[in-house]
């Protein structure tokens, strides 16, 4: 008992908590959008080039969270941009970008040398989170969640039918816009805590998860947002706890728990 | 089927007094110029029509369609919705589309049909904003308008065929559309569910003045429900005498069990303009 209540006198593990937290309702936000409009590996890629920003930023001396989020940007609006020159391989356009970010990292990365410093980014460190990035993950949060709500019918219906949307009259090319901007933004603050290599599993799993339950839209969300912040939160303290990484920690914790949901949705619905 | 639902489509009353709500006209269509798929096509609808555009499979249907929502640019000639070029016509609300329901839609998709016919209130809502009690009430309106009031919370894809084109059609019409356009509306429906989804166009095209254009390769039912029929075969459009049909379909009636074939030549010889349409001609 001791031990469990030890871990909140400190300052740093508090604030790794509460990032934990606001990333666990964001990210599933995005995740189940992502999921639903079948561009899961769009998430992997933005994570994975948003390393080539974290290695600019060492390089550069600037902050490199702010760093992968402007490369982010860029990387997914060069994905749009190479998904109209080959419509008929949008899969092409994924792997063209993930190619040029894990090149520029390998390269970049030869340069940097805080070697551990760097690979804080792979694997996520939440308690070297400076003040300065806590504030700037928090204010990207709210940012992300505000926006969400604020376009939720209409992300929901692109998602859903993009045609019929596009003659309903959402303004559907403002809000794809709008929603690679939020999905390289929220990737982005999640790879510096949670770790450029965990976040796409992150976005993905709870939405597979809260899909075996949820019997409309707004219902798989709510599961996918309550299983993301049960796993986050159980898996930051298991991690304490042991000494293990967050990120991986959180991930299988997050596979544990869809197989027992699979599980329980068979033997349930027979 | 019997002759006496030949004569309840009722004739058409005279186009001069109804306003026009679509008109194609001199429509071309090329994706390479060579070989065009729509040639110089020309037909229109008015207010409360109920007409069917019949073809067979690569007639260019579908890239009629596709011009008429404004998805494709036209090479030459143009469409006018509500009297307004198509290229410019922003008032989509007035044109209720059905597509063709289970080959688009994704079925695992988490979306409950209340959602679906939320979301696509978006001229009424608007932006930023809440639905309404008075959107939630017209939910069960149009749901009730195609008898699918139960199935409110329902996940779209647990819907059979049948109830998901009703679906599709009660989304149509959530925002009090003028015209209904319909792609295929009863592709992968058994012969009783399309019956039933037919009789429920003619009411709503008798009830609501719904003026309804449907694009369908099933000759049989577009015979005994619209009241204007036009032919695409090779690029071509052409008008065909409801007459004409029912003549032939009481004659394969007549001659029920023969060879298709022989059918699509009697149809030829008819209408020299139209067409090898190879219709689904179901025995009832």
């Amino acid at each position: 008992m001791d031990r469990f209540l030890e871990i909140f006198q400190y300052d740093f593990l508090r604030n790794a908590f509460l990032i934990g937290t606001l990333l666990a309702v964001i990210i599933p936000c995005i995740g189940l959008t992502v999921v639903l409009k079948r561009l899961s590996m769009i998430g992997e890629t933005l994570a994975h080039t948003s390393l080539a920003g974290v290695t600019l930023g060492l390089l550069l001396g600037f902050n490199p969270t702010l760093c992968a989020a402007v490369y982010c940007v860029f990387a997914a609006f060069g994905i749009e941009f190479l998904r109209k020159r080959y419509p008929q391989f949008a899969d092409l356009a994924i792997a063209l970008i993930l190619s040029l970010g894990i090149g520029l990292t390998g390269v970049l990365s030869s340069f940097v040398t805080h070697a551990a410093n760097f690979q804080s980014y792979l694997f996520g460190s939440l308690i070297t989170v400076t003040p300065f990035e806590l504030r700037l993950v928090l204010i990207l949060s709210a940012v992300v969640f505000l926006l969400f709500v604020l376009f939720y019918r209409e992300l929901f219906y692109l998602a859903f039918d993009e045609s019929s949307a596009r003659l309903a009259g959402v303004p559907a090319d403002a809000v794809n816009f709008l929603f690679t901007l939020l999905t390289a933004v929220t990737i982005s603050a999640a790879a510096r805590t949670v770790g450029a290599l965990i976040v796409s599993s992150l976005l993905v799993i709870p939405a597979a998860a809260a899909m075996q339950l949820g019997r409309n839209y707004r219902q798989t969300l709510l599961f996918a947002i309550i299983f993301s912040l049960i796993t986050m939160n159980v898996g930051l303290y298991v991690s304490f706890l042991t000494e293990t990484q967050p990120g991986g920690t959180i991930v299988l914790l997050q596979i544990a728990l869809l197989l027992a949901i699979m599980l329980f949705c068979r033997v349930w619905k027979k | 089927m019997n002759e006496t639902m030949f004569l309840e489509t009722a004739a058409p009353s005279p186009t001069a007094d109804r306003p026009e709500i679509l008109t194609v006209q001199d429509l071309t269509f090329a994706y390479r110029r060579e070989i065009p798929i729509l040639k110089s096509v020309t037909f229109s609808a008015s207010e409360g029509d109920f007409a069917a555009v019949i073809g067979s499979n690569g007639a260019g249907k579908s890239t009629l369609m596709k011009l008429i929502l404004n998805q494709l640019t036209p090479t030459s000639g143009e469409v006018r919705l509500f009297g307004e070029n198509v290229r410019t016509f922003r008032n989509w609300p007035l044109l209720g589309y059905v597509p063709q329901g289970n080959s688009y839609l994704n079925s695992e998709f988490p979306a409950s049909v209340e959602e679906v016919l939320l979301a696509h209130q978006f001229p009424q809502i608007g932006l930023f904003r809440r639905a309404k009690r008075q959107h939630r009430e017209r939910v069960g309106e149009v749901l009730a308008l195609v008898g699918m009031e139960d199935f409110r919370t329902a996940r779209i894809g647990t819907l059979s065929g049948g109830q998901l084109q009703r679906v599709l059609i009660a989304r149509a019409l959530v925002n009090h559309p003028k015209l209904l356009i319909l792609d295929e509306p009863t592709t992968g429906i058994d012969v009783q569910n399309a019956h039933a989804l037919y009789e429920l166009l003619a009411r709503l095209n008798r009830e609501l003045k719904l003026t309804i254009l449907m694009v369908t390769h099933d000759l049989v039912h577009a015979v005994n429900y619209a009241r204007t029929i036009f032919c695409i075969e090779d690029g071509n459009l052409a008008a065909v005498p409801p007459k004409e049909l029912e003549h032939e379909l009481a004659h394969r009636h007549h001659h029920a069990g023969k060879d298709e074939c022989e059918h699509v030549q009697a149809i030829e010889t008819h209408h020299s303009a139209c067409c090898s349409c190879t219709c689904t001609y179901t025995e009832e």
